[in-house]
């Protein structure tokens, strides 16, 4: 964490006294900025919303809830806590204490897997298509994998989604993203009727969003949630999404942001123990028990059940990618090459690196940044 | 010794002013569009003729080129030249008919009745020659680039304290009232009092700043000949002693290009012969990426997102919108417009580097004065073009009057275009460009 130097602090000061409150939080002048900006926007908005009548021409009101907000983020709570929303690729997802706040990362891969089955065949679904997404949290990569499916594929099918979690708060904020979607989505083709691009569009997305339904089930007891995914009549898949817990406790300690330890659930950031070893809760290093792998092995078991075609998990690193990887080739004997480690940015860059993708352990990685997901191509 | 002086320069004062006259009234004996190209003989400078020429032998080569092969581009460059081809077919058409009229007339065999009739036709074959001169010198001028685009005028207080500010105002309602009267639609997009922006119509503080957008297509070629300092001498409301008052304001004519909320020119980011087509190979996207480990171990609230444009350099970045994709979409319009601008501005130079020498005078800046508005004798007077009209009243309110001035400059604009190509060397390369 870069130290912030006396002088930006004073010069946030004399700009604006809420400034330097944000500064300590936001690290630099610019970001602290863009908050103060982002925040006053919800005071404003929140007070426009709730004003009655009475009070108007009030405007002390939303100065002073502005000071509140300013004041919680300042205490180091996440922004989309407070804000109480968050952008995820271009839709804007509800956000509440208890449910993991969703990543930019997780957009740009699940964008660039739509893109690279676009180029790979976009007429393989036809009649219906069907997404189960375990691990959902606030229902984001399920949301988000339709909506994009719906803006670039040439053919729509029906598609079935399911997002499947442990938390009831994850199940419960899920399915009142869902609604708020449905919601704004039936507003738009009342007022976009005329336009009949995005018609199109709002139409599909909201059949999709009404196939959509989100399950209560603990992902590691994996025969549980295949029974479960049976009575639902969906345990098949086409494409199998997962965003799973897979900080290990070393990393918690580590290199995990302290808002992030503090405000956002643990269980949505690092796997539980396989079994619990006294004295081990908080380890000096990474162990070989404890790499926050504990997900993979049910996620790919359930894939195998499922018989989906394209696989999709969201991990920690290129080490961990890589160890995924060994693990599908040795559990499910894929060939290496249907395997793909993506990097945070995993869309072909400009400077000519096209046609000469890096190798990490026998294995191609796209892109650049952190290593961020494996992809398996079960159908290449 | 100072009496000496002052007589000097007083004879000196005389001579100019005199040689002013009659270089005026020479001029206006000319006649009026082509006088200064027109060679009595030929009806039209052999420069131009050759010029001419080669553009017609280069729309026939593009012509044959289509019939083989449709490209649109070509197609663009045929019909460009289309007019000038057909103006000198028309020309030559005229001129072989004169030719043929007068070895008639000098050919000792023909007969007087023939011959007098000759003589009629030589008449009007004459008068078509100068016609078909005329069309081709105005087909052979250049247009300006942005004659096509809406414009903005920007409208300024020049010298003179509160008086400026209360003609730069009153210039202001004059162009609405111009508009208006010719149905041409405007946003008054700025407009700026010493106390910040105001409100047009019920604003004591003076103007400091008026920007008004005419958004009808071919607003800049109609508006162009506005751009300078205006000058006014009245008997300002402000004064008490009934003394005239010498001040101006300054109208600054900008095209104004499309920008990227404007759907029309939407597919205009996809012809890569457009200005504003970027090619986005060209273009390297950078995510502000948390810092550190990334993913579920941060919870970063950076949406920024930066595009550099790998040719020029030009770099923006955008970070308004909580939203990384609502922030790459804006910072993707930015680059769009400050590539394009950067196109223009060379284009711009380049052309204005070929004419420099020769258009020189017609150059139109803050530095000139334009025109003069003189209240005491209901007189108006434009510098460039020479015109005078005892009609102030109608100008001021944007009549017809305001229009005769303009296309007086306008003309006067062409003839400086004319003039310049005639001084033109043979076409070469870069001249042939914006044709």
């Amino acid at each position: 964490m870069p130290r912030l130097l006396p002088r930006s602090i004073l010069h946030a000061q004399s700009e604006n006294p809420l400034l330097a409150k944000l500064l300590p939080t936001c690290r630099s002048l610019a970001s602290a900025r863009n908050e103060l900006r982002w925040l006053r926007e919800h005071a404003i908005d929140h007070h426009a919303t709730e004003r009655s009548p009475a009070s108007k021409g009030d405007n002390n009101n939303w100065r002073a809830r502005l000071k509140e907000l300013v004041a919680r983020r300042a205490r180091g709570e996440p922004l989309q806590y407070v804000l109480g929303t968050e952008w995820f690729g271009d839709l804007e997802l509800v956000c509440r204490p208890g449910v993991l706040i969703p990543r930019p990362d997780t957009a740009t891969a699940i964008g660039y897997l739509v893109q690279r089955m676009l180029e790979r065949d976009p007429h393989k679904w036809r009649k219906t298509l069907r997404v189960l997404d375990l691990c959902t949290g606030s229902g984001c990569v399920s949301l988000f994998f339709q909506h994009e499916w719906i803006r670039f594929m040439p053919v729509i099918p029906e598609i079935r989604t399911i997002g499947v979690d442990l938390s009831p708060k994850a199940i419960s904020l899920a399915q009142l993203n869902r609604d708020r979607l449905l919601r704004t989505k039936h507003e738009d083709v009342e007022r976009h009727k005329a336009s009949q691009a995005s018609h199109f569009y709002d139409t599909a997305f909201i059949e999709s969003l009404s196939n959509t339904s989100f399950l209560h089930a603990d992902v590691l007891e994996e025969s549980q949630l295949w029974q479960k995914l049976e009575a639902e009549h969906s345990l098949a898949a086409d494409i199998l999404l997962a965003n799973p817990p897979y900080i290990s406790r070393w990393g918690f300690q580590h290199s995990t942001e302290r808002s992030v330890r503090r405000h956002e659930p643990k269980m949505a950031l690092v796997p539980p123990l396989p079994f619990s070893i006294p004295g081990k809760d908080c380890p000096k290093r990474a162990d070989s028990d404890d790499l926050g792998d504990l997900f993979y092995e049910p996620l790919v078991k359930t894939a195998l059940k499922s018989d989906a075609k394209i696989v999709w998990f969201e991990v920690a690193d290129i080490e961990q990618a890589a160890r995924v990887a060994h693990l599908i080739t040795s559990m499910a004997s894929a060939r290496p090459e249907q395997l793909e480690l993506w990097r945070e940015e995993p869309m072909p860059g400009i400077e000519g690196l096209e046609g000469k993708d890096e190798i990490y352990q026998g294995f191609i990685v796209k892109g650049r940044g952190n290593g961020r997901s494996v992809v398996w191509w079960r159908d290449g | 010794m100072s009496h000496r002086t002052t007589s000097w320069i007083y004879t000196r004062c005389l001579c100019r002013a005199l040689r002013w006259h009659i270089l005026r009234f020479n001029f206006r004996q000319q006649h009026y569009s082509i006088a200064r190209t027109v060679d009595q003989k030929d009806g039209i400078s052999p420069v131009l003729i050759s010029r001419a020429r080669e553009l017609a032998k280069e729309h026939s080569r593009l012509e044959s080129e289509l019939s083989d092969s449709f490209d649109s581009s070509t197609a663009k460059k045929a019909g460009e030249l289309g007019p000038v081809a057909s103006a000198l077919n028309e020309w030559d058409k005229a001129r072989d008919s004169i030719n043929e009229l007068q070895t008639l007339m000098k050919d000792s065999t023909t007969d007087a009745e023939l011959r007098e009739l000759a003589a009629d036709d030589m008449e009007s074959a004459v008068q078509d020659l100068k016609r078909a001169s005329a069309s081709l010198t105005l087909s052979l001028v250049p247009k300006h680039p942005f004659e096509q685009l809406p414009c903005l005028l920007e409208i300024r207080p020049g010298n003179g304290g509160d008086e400026a500010a209360l003609f730069a105002m009153d210039m202001l309602r004059m162009y609405q009232a111009y508009c208006s009267a010719n149905g041409l639609r405007t946003t008054l997009v700025k407009f700026d009092t010493a106390e910040g922006s105001a409100d047009p119509n019920g604003s004591a503080s003076p103007l400091q700043v008026a920007i008004l957008e005419v958004t009808d297509e071919g607003a800049y070629g109609r508006f162009r000949s506005e751009a300078g300092v205006h000058r006014v001498q009245r008997v300002p409301a402000t004064e008490t002693k009934g003394r005239t008052h010498t001040s101006s304001a300054a109208v600054l004519v900008l095209p104004s290009f499309p920008d990227a909320t404007n759907g029309g020119s939407a597919s205009d980011f996809e012809d890569p012969t457009s200005d504003y087509y970027v090619d986005p190979r060209e273009v390297r996207v950078d995510i502000m990426r948390a810092r550190g480990a990334g993913g579920q171990h941060v919870n970063t609230t950076e949406s920024a997102v930066r595009l550099v444009h790998i040719p020029t350099g030009i770099t923006v970045s955008m970070q308004d919108y909580r939203s990384q994709p609502k922030n790459k979409e804006a910072a993707w319009k930015l680059i769009r417009s400050r590539v394009a601008q950067g196109r223009r501005e060379i284009r711009e130079a380049e052309i204005m580097q070929t004419r420099r020498d020769i258009v020189g005078v017609r150059k139109m800046g803050r530095e000139n004065k334009i025109r003069t508005y003189n209240y005491g004798q209901q007189r108006v007077t434009d510098h460039r073009s020479g015109l005078t009209l005892h009609d102030l009243d109608d100008v001021i309110a944007g009549g017809q009057a305001l229009e005769k001035v303009m296309e007086s400059v306008r003309q006067w604009l062409v003839d400086g275009e004319i003039q310049a190509l005639a001084a033109e060397n043979p076409p070469n390369a870069k001249g042939q460009s914006h044709i």
